[in-house]
């Protein structure tokens, strides 16, 4: 603080930090956040022992938005690509402040009777509601929602504790807020009408600090150089996204950044004596290997030898579970055929990673057969009672 | 779209549930440990996979039409399977991990050798020997009648080589 020159409670770089206060003057007591001008109540809302996101200048970003927006009784609006933070930074806001937060995904059959459902329950619980990409919406019903969302925001500000919504008199608590997230720009999504955009503060999330991001879950996972590695893993993904060749299924993302690290945790602690680059290289060839095209493999393994010179990289070994494998594949009358072998354990292993996982391929490529050899393999290793619990 | 989350019955204003959340709500009503996994076969379009986006990232809940929302257990597993992702959203695209299966690595060797156990394996005169002839008349003719084709024919419509 010293050196960024913060020497008043005034101070900017201070104020926009999410403190919190106990404030005895409120009715006997209360726990009170702030975060610039706004002054937010603590919501005792039990969630559990979560893992937190790592907050970087754009989280701080998108909160002081919220909290604000939540001050002057308005939603906010976290817009920008797919994968960038904006329904997760909504979440943990709602975390830090101890509000029950509902993620709704909303489709184009949405309707207005089922919005104002929702409104009205959570007007009554005075819990947060995210609503996940709300241009899917039919502009028909967004104009509906707006005039509900006006109603709800008037009641707000002339404090009521009862008001008229929808046919009903129901009960109303201050700690509501309504947030929307969406992606402008893809198909199927419109514009949000003009009385719409009015009640939400919009905040633009476009690129998430990558660096940031796996340096500190790198250093959670229990690696002990996660500066260096995150610079050039970071790196990689950027390499890997500019010279690799165009594809539909490609995607170099945050969500793809934190399942390898998810991945890469998980090797380590399996194999604590590993060199940590190594274990890093190992879990980023196996979740991005599988979807890679056949003419961008070399190119991939020379971007990571360009980026760790001295590495050697070891081939894995899977014992049991190829050998399974292959017996399943002579069983059924199949040829065992290496490359779909691997390709089997490769769907094996994004499985253990991803809870949706795409087999993507032409006609006859083997897709169906793939993930059914698979399935019977596994079945004949948990009856075998395989020591290994993941099968 | 109905048949496949579920739709509002205009008459009788009783909500009846589709495919996929029929079949999810019972995967995820079981208590037991098994693992479940749900697959969809089929092209993926930005219409119907958007509803899942949140079945698919850390949240786990299937969210309908009349404000619903299920649970779905850690140990169930989504799978797609599809020819390309053409029409899938970016942000379908993020939510999954991809494996693509190449054709030029199966090729079509595997069937043919497939086929001739299979087919022939009742077949008591169709000795090893025969088998094996078969198989070198398949080697001998295919890649290279495959090759001719490819660069002195026209081909109206594009194969591969499995075809």
């Amino acid at each position: 603080m010293n050196q960024d020159k913060v020497s008043s409670v005034f101070d900017f770089k201070w104020v926009k930090q999410l403190r919190y206060y106990w404030d005895d003057e409120i009715d006997g007591g209360d726990c009170i956040i702030k975060q610039v001008s706004a002054c937010l109540r603590y919501g005792y809302e039990y969630m559990g022992a979560t893992s937190r996101l790592v907050i970087t200048p754009l989280t701080d970003r998108c909160w002081i938005t919220i909290s604000n927006a939540l001050h002057i009784k308005l939603g906010a609006n976290p817009a920008g690509p797919a994968g960038t933070g904006k329904t997760e930074s909504t979440k943990d806001l709602a975390k830090a402040i101890a509000i029950q937060c509902i993620v709704f995904n909303c489709s184009d059959q949405v309707d207005y009777k089922m919005m104002g459902r929702l409104f009205s329950g959570l007007c009554q619980q005075g819990c947060w509601t995210c609503l996940d990409e709300f241009n899917r919406i039919d502009i028909e019903v967004l104009s509906v929602i707006a005039q509900q969302l006006l109603q709800v925001r008037k009641a707000l500000l002339a404090e009521l504790t009862q008001f008229h919504f929808e046919g009903r008199d129901i009960r109303i608590r201050d700690t509501f807020g309504t947030h929307v997230t969406m992606n402008p720009g893809y198909a199927g999504r419109t514009e949000l009408p003009d009385n719409l955009k009015v009640l939400f503060r919009p905040v633009a999330m476009m690129i998430p600090d990558y660096g940031l991001i796996a340096e500190i879950m790198l250093f959670a996972e229990g690696f002990g150089n996660a500066k260096i590695l995150s610079k050039k893993m970071v790196q990689l993904y950027k390499l890997s996204s500019e010279q690799l060749s165009q594809q539909d299924h490609y995607d170099f993302g945050l969500r793809a950044v934190k399942s390898v690290l998810v991945m890469a945790g998980s090797l380590k602690r399996a194999n604590p004596d590993l060199v940590e680059d190594g274990v890093l290289i190992r879990a980023m060839r196996d979740a991005n290997v599988p979807k890679f095209l056949k003419d961008d493999l070399p190119l991939f393994s020379a971007i990571i030898q360009d980026l760790f010179p001295s590495i050697e990289i070891t081939p894995n070994n899977y014992g049991n579970l190829k050998t399974t494998i292959e017996e399943i594949i002579t069983l059924n009358d199949l040829q065992v055929h290496p490359p779909f072998v691997i390709k089997v354990i490769e769907l094996f292993e994004t499985f253990n990673v991803r809870f949706g996982v795409m087999l993507v391929g032409l006609t006859g490529s083997g897709k169906t057969t793939c993930y059914e050899v698979l399935e019977k393999t596994m079945t004949t290793m948990r009856e075998r009672n395989d020591e290994n619990q993941v099968y | 779209m109905g048949e496949m989350y579920g739709e509002v019955n205009e008459v009788s204003q009783e909500w009846k549930d589709g495919l996929a959340s029929k079949v999810m709500r019972n995967a995820a009503k079981e208590l037991d440990e098994d693992r479940t996994w749900v697959i969809f076969d089929g092209p993926v379009d930005a219409l119907w996979i958007e509803n899942m986006n949140t079945v698919l990232d850390d949240n786990m809940t299937l969210c309908l039409a009349n404000g619903q929302r299920i649970k779905l257990r850690s140990q169930m597993r989504m799978l797609f399977e599809v020819q390309d992702l053409a029409v899938a959203s970016p942000a379908t695209v993020s939510r999954c991990g991809m494996v693509y299966l190449t054709e030029e690595e199966l090729g079509w060797k595997p069937y043919v050798k497939t086929w001739i156990k299979v087919f022939f394996a009742e077949n008591a005169a169709m000795t090893e020997e025969l088998k094996e002839q078969l198989w070198n008349n398949f080697e001998f003719t295919i890649d290279p009648g495959l090759q001719f084709i490819r660069e002195s024919g026209v081909e109206p419509i594009k194969t591969t080589d499995l075809q």
